[in-house]
């Protein structure tokens, strides 16, 4: 027992004294890392002041009828799992998709961000685009979909309610395709029979 | 045996000194590894991405060189274990993030996957290896003033650690 306090004594010991220099090395440099890492509450995208949040702020505008969640992360992952009631809208092809979302977001609404956490810059990318566009009231919930994830708040997948609206275009267009397909083919039968 | 051991040491200090650059020259970026297994506090992440990273090195040069073997040796498999918690924490909860095992946030050494917790596992395993087998064999340090414990049985340390 003696044996294994003098071994761990020593762990801690050399552990002290290297992170000890760590710290030290730290400050020796002319831009030192503060040690408390302290969250930035808001960043300057496309001339429009964003608040970053938590995904339990977030939480606070989920049935907020004013608000809409936006997920910028890839369409594959929205499938799977998103923020209920959120709005797939990738960076990669944004000026694609937004004129088939933009009737689901307001100018005047909250637009809420997010994407895959702390990391990714998705969510600022996709933030950027709609100030650009002239959304000024947006949030990016900057802990990401993992976060709000593992709290268990709200979520649902793509079977579960359609809110990919250029899914949904889609689908419309497809059953128009449909709809024009089978009135040929009343002409067609009533040539025939008549 | 003792040859087993030194390879291992070499192996595994030669890991953690690699593991160790890349985290060094670029602490803020490991605290943005760090911050996306959603494990510790935000507000501590800086500190561990100023001091995890010398510990690595510190362990890893100190096994290389065979000075305070075992201690070092525990701390490596201490800081696996860690990392393998880690890991198997952000796979099971399905997080898509990278591993920032030997590199920073942004220069991807890839998404946590089967290979990384098989990885961890190996590495882990090979640095328990050199706890228990070490006897201080092919060590720089030729006296017993760095380590007096070196190349004594186990027994005789566990007389001796009544001192230390």
């Amino acid at each position: 027992m003696k044996a294994y306090l003098a071994l761990m004594c020593r762990c801690l010991i050399i552990s002290l004294f290297f992170a000890s220099i760590g710290l030290l090395s730290n400050l020796a440099t002319g831009n030192p890392l503060p040690w408390v890492y302290v969250r930035p509450m808001e960043v300057v995208l496309a001339g429009v002041k964003v608040e970053l949040i938590s995904e339990r702020e977030a939480l606070r505008f989920l049935d907020n009828p004013g608000a809409v969640f936006i997920d910028s992360r890839n369409c594959s992952d929205y499938s799977k799992s998103h923020v209920r009631g959120a709005i797939c809208l990738p960076p990669d092809d944004v000026e694609q998709r937004f004129p088939s979302v933009e009737p689901l977001i307001p100018k005047d609404y909250r637009v809420i961000l997010y994407c895959y956490g702390p990391e990714c810059d998705m969510a600022e990318k996709v933030a950027t685009f709609l100030g650009e566009m002239g959304y000024k009231n947006m949030m990016i919930m900057s802990s990401g979909f993992p976060a709000w994830d593992k709290a268990k708040y709200p979520v649902e997948d793509s079977t579960s309610k359609n809110s990919d609206p250029s899914d949904f275009a889609r689908s419309f267009e497809v059953g128009e395709f449909l709809v024009a397909i089978g009135a040929h083919f009343q002409v067609f039968f009533r040539l025939v029979q008549g | 045996m003792k040859f087993f051991t030194f390879a291992a040491r070499l192996f595994i200090g030669g890991i953690f000194m690699f593991a160790s650059i890349n985290k060094i020259l670029d602490p803020s970026d490991f605290a943005v590894s760090i911050r996306n297994y959603l494990i510790v506090p935000s507000s501590w992440t800086n500190i561990l991405a100023l001091t995890f990273p010398w510990v690595e090195i510190g362990a890893g040069c100190l096994l290389i060189l065979g000075i305070q073997t075992r201690p070092a040796a525990l701390l490596t498999t201490g800081m696996l274990g860690v990392f393998l918690g880690a890991l198997i924490y952000a796979y099971s909860i399905g997080l898509d993030i990278d591993c920032g095992c030997f590199s920073s946030a942004t220069s991807s050494g890839g998404r946590v996957g089967i290979y990384h917790l098989v990885r961890d596992t190996a590495l882990f395993l090979i640095s328990l290896f050199i706890v228990v087998t070490d006897k201080g064999d092919f060590s720089v340090s030729g006296s017993t003033i760095l380590d007096p414990l070196r190349g004594r049985t186990h027994t005789e340390r566990d007389d001796l650690h009544g001192c230390w």
